[in-house]
């Protein structure tokens, strides 16, 4: 059960004066369980490669195994092959929450919009229900207020609540996040994180962009940055992080937590290079203190 | 895609002609080719395009792109026009289908005609730019405003609306993929399943819409825009003596062209 991706490109409108070439080359897998992130400036390709994970896009070269099953299979034929893959069933297996994903609510109710994504898949009436609820429970709502309510006339905040809880009611195993958190205030914040810290402690492997550095630090293990198309790194935030050189050369944000380290260390204070988190930074400082 | 403002700059004659002559060359060539009846007719026409075409510099794929696309839709055209054009000279029959030559050249004449026009078309948001287009327009219909037709304001709403095409299209293009990823199927064999879809797909893209034209607005106000009428113009384009020539040129082409 994971995500591969092999060799990996996509260019846009190839074949006209403005191809652009958007992932190149790309290789990496992703076991079942992980919380991964990925990080990287605007235009680099993070939402080209979400999208094409999905199976909303067909690669230019390369392709994707989701649970070990090539999704692109025999995708460049003209007729439908009648062993290609059937991406109906990626809806199931996989939630993507786009950037500002308040902006695809339509239904009538809450509980509609929510339910919407629940139609093609096999469950019962009763269990559609449930999983409203759950879903509208988990992200802050009170099911019985909040379900005949118009999702048009919410608040910013809560449609974008909303908007997630029609993805997480899916109850995808994998759940793809781009820049959830944007222009969420802080407590939101962080009990979305919390949230998606909680789901994947359950099993759910979360891939999710961010350019908060902290939220990135503080709740992924292994992160992915992207440069210009090019998969630029791949390993643990940890050791991405302790490098404060790599991360400033590359531009890529810097957590509230690694910038006291660095700057304590900088003014004499004993404080390792690996210390990213607040945790260890208090941990560390605990252990400086304690020792002199 | 035609008539997205998809403006590509370029140093080539037609790019630089007047905006104000292109107006009006474009016009008089609509119905250049409207009224060509004849086979010689069509030859000019034809000859017209192509000395355009060579003029403009630009690729002949990217001139033809838009066809590519609707090339189904040419032969619904063609086949609906010629089984069910009245004519005298009946070469097919079959219970209520009658082909007749008239119908056949009536046809092929339609399908030129949309075909021509289409190229001119994309010629034209090739090699000018929006503002300019606008402008043009705004200059050549001044004198309507005589008659307390309210131009600048329809001018106005013209530029805004094909500005924001590219945009809308860009956000109704994110908001079918979302919707996909949710199960919407917009490429069902099933024509309700199909039609289903399509709410998911408007009424988002309606509720951005408003809300941009909301956005929009109070942006322009911030900026100081009071109404249509009071702004200020950065050029004010006057048809010179070779775009004067051109039109003239053109006209009497068109009569040419009536008289064959």
């Amino acid at each position: 059960m994971s995500i591969a991706v092999k060799n990996l490109s996509f260019q846009y409108e190839t074949g006209t004066p403005f191809a652009t070439d958007a992932l190149q080359d790309i290789n990496f897998t992703i076991p079942k369980g992980e919380f991964v992130g990925i990080m990287g400036h605007t235009g680099c390709g993070k939402s080209t490669l979400f999208q094409l994970i999905c199976g909303l896009l067909n690669p230019t070269n390369g392709t994707i195994f989701i649970d070990d099953e090539d999704i692109f299979q025999y995708c460049h034929s003209h007729k439908r092959h009648k062993n290609h893959y059937d991406r109906k069933s990626l809806r199931k297996k996989i939630g993507i929450v786009f950037q500002y994903p308040e902006n695809q609510l339509f239904e009538t109710t809450v509980e509609k919009d929510v339910a919407y994504g629940l139609k093609h898949i096999n469950i019962s009436m009763s269990e559609i229900n449930n999983r409203v609820k759950w879903a509208l429970e988990i992200m802050g709502f009170s099911y019985e207020t909040i379900r005949h309510v118009s999702p048009l006339s919410l608040s910013g905040g809560e449609k974008r609540r909303v908007a997630i809880a029609g993805i997480l009611a899916i109850r995808p195993d994998y759940l793809l996040l781009d820049e959830p958190i944007a222009g969420l205030d802080p407590i939101i914040r962080h009990k979305f994180m919390q949230l998606l810290q909680k789901l994947n402690q359950d099993g759910m492997t979360i891939l999710m962009i961010s350019h908060n550095a902290d939220c990135i630090s503080e709740y992924t293990k292994r992160l992915l940055v992207l440069e210009k198309g090019y998969l630029i790194a791949d390993n643990t935030t940890h050791h991405l992080f302790s490098d404060m050189d790599w991360i400033t050369s590359h531009q890529l944000g810097i957590s509230q937590s690694k910038l006291i380290s660095y700057e304590l260390q900088k003014r004499g204070w004993n404080i390792p290079k690996n210390v990213i988190t607040y945790e260890e930074l208090l941990h560390s400082l605990q252990t400086i203190i304690q020792n002199r | 895609m035609p008539l997205t403002g998809k403006y590509i700059p370029g140093n080539s004659l037609i790019h630089k002609f007047d905006v104000q002559g292109k107006i009006i060359v474009f016009i008089i060539l609509i119905f250049m080719t409207i009224f060509a009846n004849s086979f010689i007719g069509y030859i000019l026409l034809f000859t017209v395009l192509g000395i355009i075409i060579a003029l403009s510099k630009f690729h002949l794929k990217l001139i033809f792109s838009s066809i590519r696309h609707i090339w189904k839709f040419f032969i619904v055209i063609f086949i609906l026009n010629m089984l069910f054009f009245n004519g005298d000279t009946i070469l097919f029959q079959w219970k209520f289908i009658h082909l007749t030559k008239e119908g056949l050249h009536h046809g092929i004449t339609i399908i030129l005609n949309v075909f021509i026009i289409l190229i001119l078309g994309n010629i034209f948001t090739l090699t000018t730019e929006v503002t300019e287009m606008m402008n043009g327009l705004e200059t050549l219909l001044m004198p309507l405003s005589y008659f307390k037709i309210p131009i600048e304001q329809a001018v106005l709403i013209l530029t805004i609306s094909f500005q924001f095409i590219p945009t809308l299209l860009q956000e109704s293009n994110t908001i079918r993929k979302a919707q996909t990823a949710r199960g919407a199927d917009f490429e069902s064999k099933y024509l309700h399943k199909r039609i289903m879809a399509m709410g998911a797909l408007f009424i988002p893209v309606f509720i951005a819409a408003f809300k941009r034209a909301d956005d929009l607005s109070i942006a322009m106000e911030a900026r100081g825009f009071r109404d249509a009428k009071h702004r200020t113009k950065k050029k004010y384009s006057k048809i010179s003596i070779s775009g004067w020539i051109t039109i003239i040129i053109f006209l009497l082409l068109f009569i040419i062209e009536i008289y064959i």
